[in-house]
């Protein structure tokens, strides 16, 4: 096999098999439908809109059939609990509000259950709803009839709807919420899966994200409030579960995380740094080990990371004959780690670095091999030991080791020299 | 509303789910990942029905990244063990199975472009917009990506197709 006729062949030969299911426009259409449906429901509710569950489903055709069974969850079967349970006047507000919250969702069943309603800190209240849906959708346990649990607080303008999330059997619902102006008020019912809390991430000396997670002693009514950080500018805060669910995970989704992020979008936005860049010499085939985020421990599995996909810099390239690559990763607390791997994949960490600098990166292969050197979107040149100024091409270089200082002039703006490490 | 919508998934979804199987090597979740997009695609299509295939093609190619970054850090069974669910021996299952033990091998980025410029026969410019990369890249990419191919699918038998060209 070695023309590129060959190679067509095969790759036709491969999926020729394959042709889309009879009802595949029916499921789209049916889906497409819902993702209108809780797009309309996000913006009626300005922050919360229908997530999914952990586990996925399909949305069928047509309503509950008799022998369809109900969705199982303990937050609809068990008894409202909360020091507010028995308010009745705060429990008709709660349906009130969650009534106008669901308005847009077809087929809702019966009344909504208030799973939790109580006081979180002085002053303040919030509540937890589920309600039945009658239509059917395939979950893990086959065909049943689903539901919807969101998240209320107290807000200056009254009682709000806050999130809202599909309910399947055996899925994981989001079992707490952010609340308060400035998020410091965390809420987490018992979901039964033994959760533990972290308050804040923090780095060990390898630049790994370390957390220290305690389990979660539920009050009597099966909540648990804890006061802490301002989470509005980004969420330190993470929640664990002490077994796996069905998708294997650990993670603890947060039910109004959707909101969080909606009110902080403008700091992503500024685009501090989005360099990739392969450098000449570097066009080789590249083993994933060579990417951060293959090895284990520089993410934060557990933590609420609005994704800075536009906070990235990536530079690969070979130097003296060995692959190298300098690498930032930036979590939610926007301190950017810096990691070069030079010859082998093995990330070393560097510290972290300042985005808005004249020259963010500047790094000193080991070995004699240079100094790897970015700055978006700036004209560089460099010189070495109070020579003459050398033009470099583009904003990301691999200059010679003997360069000692490099002129930075970003774009619009004035030349400013800045010294290399040693 | 959604003018020419059902004639695009009517029309088009076979061709994409053939690309998301050769981009994941597994028919549950091409499927899976094809309806994902398919769906987003109903609630965008005012905005993109210029260029659906484009977009989908795109977004298959995001996805099937990510998904394959994500299994990175976590074991997941072999993918023969999801795709050959009775023995066959026969030279078309022969064919698919080094195919995709053979894309499986490639980085996303080989493997989107190999797909997208090999089966689809697209053109670089149109595989460089699905890749959100140069053009130059892409002809790296495929070429590289080709070149592994090759290497790997060297031993497998001729099949009973009448190609003149094997």
């Amino acid at each position: 096999m070695t023309t590129d006729t060959d190679i067509r062949a095969a790759l036709a030969e491969a999926a020729g098999g394959l042709s889309a299911a009879p009802d595949l426009l029916d499921r789209v259409r049916a889906g497409g439908h819902r993702r209108v449906v809780r797009r309309r429901t996000f913006l009626a509710a300005g922050a919360a809109t229908v997530a999914a569950g952990s586990a996925a489903s399909v949305l069928l055709a047509g309503d509950r059939e008799p022998d369809t069974p109900d969705v199982a969850s303990r937050f609809l079967d068990h008894p409202t609990r909360g020091d507010l349970r028995d308010d009745k006047a705060f429990r008709a507000e709660i349906r009130e509000v969650w009534n106008r919250h669901v308005a847009g969702i077809p087929g809702l069943r019966g009344e909504p259950h208030v799973i939790w309603a109580g006081a979180t800190v002085p002053g303040s209240r919030a509540a937890a709803v589920a309600q039945r849906v009658r239509q059917r959708v395939v979950s893990s346990v086959g065909q049943i009839a689903y539901g919807v649990m969101g998240f209320l607080e107290q807000t200056p303008r009254g009682l709000e709807a806050i999130s809202l999330e599909e309910m399947t059997t055996r899925a994981d619902n989001a079992p707490a919420a952010l609340l308060g102006s400035q998020r410091t008020v965390l809420l987490v019912l018992d979901d039964g899966r033994r959760l533990e809390y972290s308050p804040d991430r923090d780095y060990d000396a390898r630049g790994r994200v370390r957390r220290t997670f305690q389990p979660l002693r539920f009050r009597s009514d099966g909540a648990e409030i804890a006061v802490v950080e301002p989470q509005t500018d980004g969420i330190g805060i993470a929640l664990r579960a002490g077994r796996a669910g069905e998708d294997g995970r650990r993670f603890v989704s947060l039910a109004n995380f959707s909101g969080l992020i909606e009110g902080r979008r403008g700091r992503a936005s500024a685009r501090p740094l989005q360099i990739d860049r392969m450098l000449p010499g570097g066009s080789l085939d590249w083993p994933d080990a060579w990417h951060l985020a293959t090895h284990e421990g520089y993410g934060d599995p557990y933590g609420y990371d609005y994704p800075v996909g536009d906070v990235r810099c990536r530079i690969r390239g070979v130097a003296g004959g060995v692959r190298f690559a300098v690498e930032t990763v930036t979590l939610d607390d926007m301190r950017t780690r810096l990691f070069v791997m030079a010859e082998r994949p093995e990330p070393r960490f560097l510290g972290f670095v300042d985005l808005t600098a004249r020259l963010p990166v500047r790094v000193r292969l080991p070995g004699g091999r240079g100094v790897v050197v970015a700055a978006q979107g700036a004209a560089l040149r460099y010189r070495a030991g109070g020579g003459s100024w050398l033009p470099v091409q583009g904003d990301t270089a691999l200059l010679p080791d003997a360069a000692t200082e490099v002129e930075v002039t970003p774009p619009g703006g004035r030349a400013g020299v800045v010294p290399l490490p040693r | 509303m959604r003018d020419g919508f059902d004639e695009f998934v009517r029309t088009r979804s076979t061709g994409l789910l053939r690309v998301a199987y050769l981009l994941t090597g597994d028919r549950h979740h091409a499927e899976d990942l094809l309806q994902e997009v398919l769906e987003q695609m109903y609630v965008k299509w005012r905005r993109i029905d210029a260029a659906p295939e484009a977009y989908a093609r795109r977004a298959l190619v995001n996805r099937a990244t990510n998904r394959w970054r994500r299994r990175g850090r976590r074991p997941e069974a072999p993918l023969a063990h999801h795709d050959v669910a009775q023995p066959d021996h026969s030279d078309g299952v022969v064919v698919r199975d080094a195919v995709l033990e053979a894309l499986r091998a490639l980085p996303p980025k080989q493997r989107a472009a190999v797909v997208l410029r090999y089966l689809d026969d697209l053109p670089i410019a149109d595989v460089a917009r699905a890749l959100d990369c140069s053009e130059g890249s892409v002809k790296s990419n495929a070429s590289r990506g080709l070149e592994r191919l090759r290497a790997a699918l060297g031993p497998v038998p001729a099949t009973t197709s009448d190609r003149g060209d094997r």
